[in-house]
């Protein structure tokens, strides 16, 4: 039995390769299985496409579309969200996932290059294949039926692997002015 | 009876039910007049093509055209020019967008008085909807696909005005009908269903042609996000990954072949599908019959006559339920028709169709092959649409 609403938050353009079309068509699986869910894109302008998908969808009650400028409030967005959606088919930054993980926000990621390198499957984070509705639907499924226990867990993970890597950029960025 | 249609452009050679829309009413005894939006000059005989008055680039010029569009509007037609803007005025647009609108309208105006004014789509008449009211004229509007489908919801709203004023509907399917009624068209207003058609005869291959089902697969569509190739992609993923040697052929172009070509070499589909661009109407039979199954899995679609034409040249066609597609093929009788973006339900049925008896397989051509040749030929077009007028 689900006790709360499962708030998913997803940052990024509405082009193509940031793979919308397939978040979307996962948030219709979700419904489909009686998980109640609220998704937010900071997106900006959406496509015909995607205004398209989600009216024909019936989801117009469950994503909401947000302008880049809410990114300038982006910790809150993080704060009242229980996860990160990256749905990209290519990722150019890692930027947005690392900033969640240490705000310790569930991140879901397709597993593009990059990425797989950070997020381990069930650790810190969770991976899904690009372009696979039903795999990003199964995924969130799984995080909300998570004990509280677990999602600690993993949210802990993920804030420990973001300081690892700080600190491991520290160190080379030091040993960088050291050798100079 | 004196008609006016209103399109965008001048309809293309390869859109045959236009071009016999319009001789069959001409050969009706009907004079008819054709507003292209964008004519780019297009002569076609025995067609009569007014083009409105385009707006030049250059400021002072544009002005002098202006003023001296509208000076001949309220010289000869005075009358229906403030006629025309009275009506913009009950309409709440404030007199600057009037007068825009007098503009972009006058050779409409100017033309005098019609029987009907028909408009192609619903968006054409956007901005026109005074039209026809101003010169005394019944007025006519297409659905079509993407006028009821998809321009809606990105301009909620934007027919209130042409509800109230049209006098008859013309729908090409039942679905894009009720999405009209959603949207708030009167159920009072007179309403004709006439699909598109095609040259039953250009098409046609017998079933005898056919002598079984091989996996060559086949869709003809302009390679835009309307069309879901990116889902016929997943589908061709899955068939892959049972094992199926198939071939995949997609005829046609456009903005979203780079996204498909990357899902293709994302999923190593490189030696299954291969992309033709886009082809003459006559290569069109070539490709048809070198194909067995074909597939169209649009999101949005009117009613789709290349699932006509497949259908016409024996092919077994698999279809989404988008809009008019579920009237186009008839599920389980025609061929098959699934839920639009259903992955899992497409490999069923094309799996299904790789596994069918011969028998069956007559029995689903015969039965597609006749239904066309009955419903959608341009003979039937031509007298469904000259009695649309006549009613």
């Amino acid at each position: 039995m689900q006790k709360h609403l499962l708030k998913i938050l997803s940052i990024g353009t509405f082009k193509f390769m940031n793979g919308y079309v397939f978040a979307i068509n996962a948030m219709k699986e979700l419904k489909d299985e009686g998980i109640s869910f609220k998704y937010t894109i900071i997106g900006g302008d959406p496509t015909e496409e995607i205004l398209f998908s989600i009216k024909d969808l019936g989801l117009e009650g469950d994503i909401s579309i947000l302008d880049h400028n809410e990114l300038a409030n982006l910790n809150d967005h993080f704060e009242n969200s229980d996860v990160l959606l990256v749905s990209y088919l290519h990722h150019e930054s890692t930027d947005v996932v690392l900033k969640a993980m240490s705000s310790e926000m569930i991140v879901i990621t397709t597993g593009c290059l990059g990425i797989i390198d950070i997020v381990k499957n069930g650790e810190n984070g969770f991976v899904v294949p690009i372009m696979d509705a039903k795999a990003i639907a199964n995924t969130l499924i799984r995080i909300d039926s998570l004990d509280d226990m677990n999602r600690e867990l993993i949210r802990e993970q993920a804030k420990k692997t973001v300081e690892t890597l700080t600190t491991q950029l520290e160190v080379a960025h030091n040993n960088k002015l050291a050798s100079r | 009876m004196k008609i006016g249609i209103v399109l965008n452009n001048v309809p293309g050679y390869s859109e045959g039910f236009f071009h016999n829309k319009i001789n069959g009413l001409i050969n009706e005894g009907n004079q008819v007049v054709l507003f292209a939006v964008n004519s780019e000059n297009k002569k076609i005989p025995g067609w009569n093509i007014i083009e409105p008055y385009h707006l030049p680039r250059n400021v002072f010029f544009r002005l002098i055209s202006f003023l001296v569009v509208i000076l001949k509007l309220l010289f000869f037609k005075p009358i229906i020019g403030l006629n025309f803007l009275k009506f913009e005025k009950k309409c709440g647009r404030d007199l600057s967008k009037a007068f825009q609108n007098l503009y972009i309208n006058a050779h409409i105006l100017l033309e005098g008085k019609l029987d009907w004014l028909h408009f192609g789509f619903a968006t054409a008449a956007l901005r026109r909807e005074s039209v026809a009211k101003v010169i005394g004229a019944k007025m006519a509007v297409s659905f079509r696909g993407y006028d009821i489908g998809i321009y809606p919801i990105i301009h909620p709203g934007c027919y209130t005005l042409l509800w109230k004023r049209v006098d008859k509907v013309h729908t090409i399917s039942n679905d894009l009908l009720i999405k009209a009624y959603s949207l708030g068209l009167s159920k009072g207003i007179s309403v004709v269903k006439i699909t598109p058609a095609i040259d039953c005869d250009k098409y046609f291959v017998s079933r005898d042609q056919r002598r079984s089902v091989t996996p060559n697969i086949i869709t003809i569509a302009r390679l835009n996000w309307k069309k879901g190739l990116s889902y016929s992609i997943l589908v061709m993923k899955k068939l892959k990954d049972q094992g199926i040697n198939f071939k995949y052929t997609i005829v046609g172009d456009g903005e979203e072949k780079e996204h498909v070509m990357f899902m293709i070499k994302h999923f190593g589909l490189e030696d299954y599908i291969a992309f033709t661009g886009k082809v003459t109407s006559d290569k069109i039979s070539q490709y048809l019959a070198q194909n067995d199954i074909y597939f169209q899995p649009s999101v949005q679609e009117g009613f789709c006559n290349s699932v006509l034409e497949a259908q016409l040249a024996g092919l077994m066609c698999v279809v989404s339920d988008a809009e008019g597609l579920s009237e186009n093929v008839l599920d389980g009788k025609t061929g098959w028709v699934v839920k639009r973006r259903d992955v899992d339900g497409f490999v069923h049925a094309i799996l299904n169709i790789l596994k069918i008896s011969s028998d069956e397989r007559y029995r689903i051509v015969e039965a597609a092959q006749s239904r066309v040749r009955n419903n959608f030929s341009l003979q039937e077009q031509q007298k469904r649409f000259a009695d649309f007028y006549n009613d």
